[in-house]
């Protein structure tokens, strides 16, 4: 099997998505960034927005990364990430929208502020407000058992491992030192996820590139 | 068993595309507002983020639009939204993610701004309509030749196209841009072809006769 060009950094929330759930699914893909950038006109002719993550594969080009996890597990059959089940798949698609949309927007306003050097007391409370009620929100969906809607991963872990990634990293960053506290489903999916073997590989390459860029 | 009972209103496009939906697979349900708003106790016990559609079908509550649309796509069979093969799939849903993420908030700030929800200044409207027409572009690359997005049938794309188009050909000219999909050809063929077609009209006729209340003696009526 060829593996799948990802267009994209390992840092991006959106390209952890891709690479978690290619790992989960144990397809080999090929990570690499644009070679002129993503504004370049090559990399426009395959994504019109130049963003990332971007995939080709074979002749298939496709971008947003709920798309492309989308598109690989209908690909390839083998360790289904979306359960087959109405309500299993409707309830893991729930946790992976609130990540999505209420936990990782709020993660990512800190890792900004933090690279533009921003320090604006108001924007940084706005972001712990809109954080806490995200991670409040994920509680009540997860599930309490290994993985985030059931026994086995499934596409709600692609998209909630990135997001806590950058609620816990980017939040410490702003003097958050418990950021799941209180939020106990949460915070113990978190300390597994630190130790599967799937998720915690991409989490480290994710940690050691922050590191990387904060030191410019 | 009861029919799944749907809480939003068909001019929110979040809920349209639910409505599509239901219209497009022939799904049997009731759509309300909860009672005393989405603010309430007994609403936010269902949803806690408080935002409309959730869905509750029997003890199955759900929210999220598009969390919505796969398990009705996966309860019920008949007319599928989604083609069978994963790059087919993956086609409708790359339309739908593009309206999702660069066009449809974008395309519902025109009619915000008309009500006191968002700047009505021209560097925020500017900006906003220069968002859109880059949505637009991409979209007029990503549509087949046909009557719906994909081409011949009706899928999940349609579901998402149709309201973000809606609210871009709605109030874009309020805001000075009288054919928004001016030089668009295969755009203004498929919004002309759709908003007539059986499954949409009735559901645009609903929005309409909601925003001509919601604007009634306002300069944006």
């Amino acid at each position: 099997m060829a593996a799948i060009t990802v267009y994209g950094s390992v840092l991006s929330p959106f390209v952890a998505r891709v690479l978690l759930a290619a790992a989960y699914k144990g397809l080999p893909v090929e990570l690499t960034m644009p070679k002129d950038g993503i504004k370049s006109p090559e990399f426009l002719k395959l994504n019109p927005f130049g963003k990332i993550p971007t995939i080709k594969d074979g002749a298939t080009v496709l971008y947003e990364s709920s798309v492309i996890v989308d598109y690989l597990d209908a690909k390839h059959k083998k360790k289904k990430l979306i359960p087959a089940a109405a309500k299993a798949m409707g309830q893991a698609r729930l946790v992976a929208a609130i990540a999505a949309e209420y936990v990782q927007p709020a993660g990512l306003k800190f890792f900004r502020m933090k690279r533009a050097n921003q320090n604006v007391p108001a924007d940084v409370e706005a972001a712990k407000t809109e954080l806490a009620k995200g991670l409040d929100v994920l509680e009540k969906v997860i599930s309490g058992k290994k993985y985030a809607a059931g026994a086995a991963p499934t596409l709600a872990d692609c998209f909630v491992v990135p997001a806590l990634f950058f609620a816990v990293h980017a939040g410490a960053l702003f003097g958050l030192s418990d950021v799941l506290g209180g939020r106990k489903k949460v915070a113990a999916y978190w300390e597994r996820m630190q130790k599967d073997k799937v998720a915690g590989k991409i989490l480290q390459g994710m940690s050691d590139r922050m590191k990387q860029v904060l030191a410019g | 068993m009861a029919p799944p009972l749907i809480y939003g209103v068909v001019a929110s496009p979040w809920t349209m595309r639910v409505v599509l939906a239901c219209a497009h697979k022939g799904v049997r349900h009731t759509l309300r507002m909860p009672e005393g708003g989405t603010r309430t106790p007994q609403y936010l016990a269902l949803n806690p983020l408080g935002k409309m559609p959730t869905l509750v079908d029997g003890k199955l509550v759900l929210f999220e639009s598009a969390a919505l649309l796969e398990y009705l796509e996966r309860k019920h069979r008949r007319r599928p939204l989604l083609p069978r093969t994963a790059s087919a799939a993956a086609r409708a849903r790359q339309i739908a993610a593009v309206c999702d993420a660069y066009l449809q908030d974008q395309a519902a700030n025109l009619f915000r701004s008309l009500v006191g929800q968002r700047p009505d200044d021209p560097v925020y409207l500017d900006d906003l309509k220069a968002e859109i027409g880059r949505a637009l572009d991409v979209l007029e690359g990503l549509l087949a030749k046909g009557r719906f997005a994909l081409g011949a049938t009706f899928s999940l794309a349609d579901c998402y196209l149709v309201p973000a188009l809606y609210f871009t050909v709605r109030f874009a000219p309020k805001h000075g841009v009288a054919d928004p999909l001016a030089g668009r050809v295969k755009l203004q063929r498929y919004w002309a072809g759709i908003r007539r077609h059986k499954t949409v009209a009735p559901v645009l006729a609903g929005a309409d006769a909601f925003f001509a209340e919601r604007l009634k003696g306002t300069k944006a009526a």
